[in-house]
């Protein structure tokens, strides 16, 4: 075990610094420059570029001579990241630092998306739970209609409908915006939909697969109440799926949430990141990719220990 | 449910000796192939009669000739294409007799452009889909049949990659290459970028039967008898994968087709003039306010594709039943 986690721990800085490059070469592939174009003064320019730790290349520069100055960008870039954790300043806001804008962003879409989350683990088990008790019958059906839906409605689909009818119909909650608890219900269940209704169907899959095991004919047989059963044994078993699930859960949730904060006008980290790819905010791109995988790598990691924990039958590679 | 098991002796039947020097020929009547044509044949009988899976292909049939029919009328005339032809003097009519899904901000007709976003949507999605089946058959045929070393390898990376936020790569990708290009190239770049992420599982799938075929004695026979590697994966091997391979393919073709919608709904797949369902949808949602709600504009759009997807989904679903009895009991 501990032997896998250490091997682990050591493959997350390469995955982050893998992901990095590739972000970086990625960016220096989109078309044009976010601050200098060649109308700008050579001293301006030249104040820019120190200004935001670029390495400027006039544009009649020979290609070879472009990629050795994107390459030292690269390296005074990754320097200062790694030295002192700064991502440097946004280009396309004034006066601000990548690092403000994560920091007055993330906490929203952390919060938006840990509702989100814990909305889809408790209703998506519990309906799951249900339908399996009740196989084949009315609720079932139901269930699986629901789910069925959940999984194929795109999520702007259902945020339109859940918009149009609670928002502007009915005005039971605000229709935008962020600050208030009430402003988080419709984007948070949303959201939580396409979850909810996948980890219905994986619950309700190892509730059926575990229902039948000998332990619980067993566990009836000694007489204990129903509920017992069904919620404490069976259950136990029945959500493993559902807990390997979690891992890439999270990181639809994380990417999910850049369509409902846009329906929902929330300045959330997805806004953030989306903006900046659009008017070429390279700090704030390689600072919303870095942060988003570097949650994304850690919550596997989580996932992938708690695993190990819930079940003792399966052994960690590297833990013979 | 109550579909009885498929027999299985064929299964236990020793494989025929292969014959050495005409294998091509003989491969379509070897015992090995030959359950394999029975088993598909079975499978699509189950899959036929399941009713959610006629209607989910009656629907996708439906969309499909009407996309395709709506696309030549919008693209056509090639100098006025009507999914283009704007009219200020009729903008934000609700559906009507002359306009059955009402005119946008620009009057242009609905319909139409639901029609022919639905196309791109639709070719886009389709396209990823066969994308990501050529990528991840390769991959896993190859991990599964070399094995040791390279294929543990090879699959810790795939488990890499899914811990990954692929869809900000997608979205870079898509702006770094086809940023400033036609709408074409566009297009291409984002087909290719959803395709190159969507493969993963695929691949695992693949791997695992691969695994578990290469030793069967028909293989060795192949062998003996001189067949190079990529013959053997892809004459000996693939072929008997053909029924899982399709399931998967199947299933990628919804999650490609949602995932462009995804993309377009946030400004960075197609753009205007072209449509897709996504972008439809985007539109609509963005003129949404309290006073008047343009209905239509967001409505059509967003059935179109949540039919589509729905429909994508039950033929998915219908097609690994009937090839899986086993996961079907289970259900």
């Amino acid at each position: 075990m501990i032997a896998y986690v250490i091997r682990r721990l050591i493959q997350l800085p390469i995955i982050l610094w893998v992901i990095y490059t590739l972000t970086y070469v990625l960016i220096c592939q989109h078309p044009g420059n976010p601050f200098i174009d060649d109308k700008t003064p050579r001293e301006q320019r030249a104040l820019l570029a120190a200004r935001y730790g670029v390495v400027d290349t006039p544009a009649d520069a020979p290609w070879r001579q472009r990629w050795a100055d994107r390459g030292r960008t690269y390296v005074n870039y990754l320097g200062r990241l790694v030295l002192h954790g700064d991502f440097g300043l946004s280009s396309q806001n004034a006066g601000k630092t990548v690092g403000d804008i994560i920091g007055s962003t993330l906490p929203r879409s952390m919060m938006l998306g840990a509702f989100a989350l814990v909305l889809a683990v408790l209703v998506g088990c519990s309906l799951g739970v249900l339908a399996a008790v009740r196989s084949h019958g009315p609720v079932d059906y139901f269930v699986m209609l629901y789910a069925m839906l959940g999984i194929s409605l795109p999520t702007f689909v259902i945020g339109a409908v859940l918009l149009s009818f609670f928002g502007f119909t009915l005005g039971l909650f605000p229709v935008g915006g962020w600050g208030s608890p009430a402003q988080l219900v419709l984007p948070g269940i949303t959201l939580s939909l396409p979850f909810t209704a996948y980890i219905a169907r994986l619950t309700r899959a190892g509730m059926m697969d575990v229902l039948h095991a000998d332990y619980i004919r067993t566990a009836r047989a000694k007489g204990l109440p129903e509920r017992r059963v069904v919620l404490k044994h069976a259950f136990k078993l029945a959500f493993l799926p559902v807990l390997s699930f979690l891992g890439p859960a999270t990181a639809a949730i994380l990417t999910g949430s850049f369509v409902v904060e846009k329906i929902f006008n929330i300045p959330g980290i997805g806004r953030a990141f989306v903006i900046s790819v659009q008017s070429k905010d390279y700090g704030l791109i390689l600072g919303t990719v870095m942060i988003y995988s570097t949650l994304l790598v850690v919550a596997n990691l989580i996932v992938d220990l708690a695993y190990g924990l819930v079940d003792p039958r399966i052994r960690l590679e590297g833990d013979a | 449910m109550t579909q009885p098991p498929v027999p299985s002796n064929r299964a236990a039947d020793p494989p025929k000796p292969a014959t050495i020097g005409r294998r091509s020929q003989d491969d379509r009547s070897s015992p090995e192939s030959r359950r394999d044509s029975s088993q598909t044949r079975q499978a699509m009988r189950r899959f036929f009669r399941s009713r959610l899976v006629r209607v989910g292909l009656a629907m996708l049939v439906l969309i499909a000739l009407a996309c395709v029919a709506g696309f030549l009328y919008g693209t056509s005339p090639e100098d006025q294409p009507r999914y283009n032809d704007q009219n200020l003097t009729r903008n934000y009519q609700p559906p009507s007799r002359s306009h059955w899904f009402g005119t946008d901000d620009v009057g242009r007709d609905v319909l139409v452009r639901t029609l022919y976003g639905g196309a791109i949507s639709l070719a886009v999605g389709m396209m990823a889909a066969l994308v990501s089946v050529a990528i991840g058959v390769t991959w896993g045929a190859i991990a599964g049949y070399v094995g040791g070393k390279t294929d543990s390898f090879m699959m810790r990376i795939v488990d890499v990659l899914y811990g990954l936020p692929y869809l900000l790569l997608v979205i870079l990708f898509a702006v770094a290459f086809g940023g400033a290009g036609s709408p074409v190239r566009r297009m291409v770049v984002l087909f290719l970028a959803i395709g190159a992420v969507s493969w993963l599982t695929m691949a695992r799938v693949v791997r695992g039967q691969v695994l578990s075929l290469r030793n069967n004695d028909y293989v060795l026979a192949a062998v003996a008898a001189g067949a190079s590697h990529a013959r053997i994966i892809f004459v000996h091997l693939l072929p008997n994968l053909l029924g899982p391979i399709i399931v998967y393919a199947t299933l990628i073709i919804p999650q490609a087709i949602l995932q462009e919608s995804f993309l377009s709904f946030l400004s960075i797949g197609v753009q205007p003039p072209a449509a897709s369902w996504g972008s439809l949808a985007a539109d609509g949602i963005g003129k949404m306010n309290p006073v008047i709600s343009y209905w239509w504009l967001t409505l059509f759009p967003c059935l179109a594709l949540a039919l589509t997807l729905l429909s994508l989904n039950l033929i998915g679903d219908g097609l690994r039943d009937a090839f899986d009895p086993q996961l079907r009991e289970k259900k």
